[in-house]
């Protein structure tokens, strides 16, 4: 009997309840943390060991709430454990309005209805996915938006790089210049002014920056 | 007159804030062993958006060594701790002490300023860690069998699950690229020897990640 881990914040336990009594009606073995944990040992390790075991993963992901750093380790372990075995399955099932999380881009993702009368039909849908094996189809296409801020994002890194590098030598320097010259009050002080220069420079370039996205959204 | 209140603007829901990326601090060996899986990381945190750091990252300046590196922990939002070097090494048998070192400066960082910091600790396969550091017990410190398949997953599974993760891509794709990062930086390393700037290492890497998107 295939083994479902289901991920859920804890609002969400109902809906994780039920697409459990499905999967059980369906002939599944789901294992719903609070639920399942018996008290004999510890429970975080009982939840490490049922995502090592499992062979499917359910993901509840409420995309406007910030994950609990617990639920960032399901996550964490489950894509990892996918990752590495390509016979398990990640099925990532949104329950609220917004867009998937980054880490859920490579994945199908479902979303739970809004109206409660089709949850059960719902659930029975994810439970035949899981029971014939059925990876769905990841979507490829990446959009032209989130192209470009990525391509900025991995400039902003370099030139981060850059930043950090030109503050370290600064600094380095001001050290070296006062323990040789601690009297050289003039060369400390260009120093501190270029190291200041720097870093004021980074924050007003983020600033028009800023400033200028704001006018191009507000055209 | 009645006070308005300025209505806070709605971000559509599920769209992360674009903000500046955040660090990850790398503590790792550098040796020569070490050397492919480090460049690995460095190479997989940038594809994943974030700025990778380093110690390596100051040249031979004259402050201290734990004070460049303190100074780069805490501007860190994230900080990646290898710890597979548990065994003795060399003639006299000594344990390297550096990593675990820089961890407590993590926790530090995390448990005193009261900071956002949250870190990722990687120890050798199997269950040694439990005898060799045992009160990590409870953060889930991932093990790997020292392969580049292996880091470069459990680094990435970690990372692309942040809250200010961007765009993830897949192990499978990063590592397709990681051969040309490679080479990149041999060439970097020939010129410049230990002397490399870390800005030109992820310059490299960046100019590489970029090829994800084509």
């Amino acid at each position: 009997m295939p083994e479902v881990f289901i991920s859920y914040p804890h609002q969400e336990k109902e809906k994780a309840e039920m697409l459990a009594s499905t999967f059980e009606s369906r002939g599944l073995a789901p294992w719903l943390a609070h639920r399942d944990i018996s008290h004999s040992t510890k429970w975080q390790d009982q939840i490490r060991h049922k995502l090592d075991s499992c062979d499917a993963f359910v993901l509840l992901v409420e995309p406007t709430t910030k994950p609990s750093s617990w639920l960032q380790l399901e996550y964490t372990a489950a894509l990892e454990s996918v990752w590495k075995h390509d016979e398990k399955l990640l099925i990532p099932v949104l329950t609220g309005k917004g867009e998937p999380p980054a880490f859920l881009r490579h994945f199908n993702v479902l979303r739970i209805p809004s109206n409660r009368k089709d949850w059960h039909a719902f659930s029975e849908r994810v439970a035949d996915t899981i029971k014939e094996q059925r990876k769905t189809a990841s979507p490829t296409h990446v959009p032209s938006d989130l192209k470009r801020e990525w391509m900025s994002r991995l400039h902003d890194v370099a030139s981060s790089a850059l930043r950090i590098q030109a503050e370290d030598i600064l600094e380095g320097a001001k050290h070296y210049l006062a323990a040789s010259d601690p009297d050289n009050r003039g060369a400390q002080d260009l120093l501190s002014a270029r190291y200041q220069n720097l870093t004021q420079g980074t924050k007003t370039r983020r600033t028009q920056r800023r400033s200028s996205k704001k006018q191009t959204t507000s055209k | 007159m009645k006070r308005q209140r300025r209505r806070k603007r709605k971000r559509p829901a599920g769209k992360q804030p674009s903000t500046r990326p955040a660090s990850v601090f790398i503590n790792c060996p550098f040796d020569n062993e070490y050397l492919p899986l480090f460049d690995a990381i460095v190479f997989a945190v940038t594809c994943c958006g974030f700025i990778p750091r380093s110690a390596l990252e100051s040249g031979d300046v004259a402050e201290l060594r734990i004070h460049r590196i303190l100074r780069a922990m805490f501007a860190s939002k994230y900080s990646i701790h290898e710890l597979s070097r548990s065994h003795g090494e060399g003639d006299q048998n000594f344990a390297r002490f550096n990593m675990p070192l820089e961890l407590g400066m993590a926790m530090a960082r995390r448990f005193e300023t009261l900071e956002n910091h949250d870190w990722l600790v990687l120890v050798p396969q199997g269950h040694t860690h439990q005898k060799f550091i045992s009160d990590l017990s409870g953060y889930d410190p991932k093990g790997h069998d020292g392969s580049l398949e292996d880091i470069v997953r459990k680094v990435m599974a970690w990372l692309v699950t942040r809250p200010d993760a961007t765009l993830s891509f897949t192990p499978v794709e990063v590592l397709a690229q990681l051969p040309a990062f490679q080479e990149g930086v041999k060439e970097l390393r020939a010129d410049w020897g230990d002397d490399l700037p870390w800005a030109y290492l992820v310059a490299a890497a960046k100019n590489v990640a970029e090829q994800l998107l084509a």
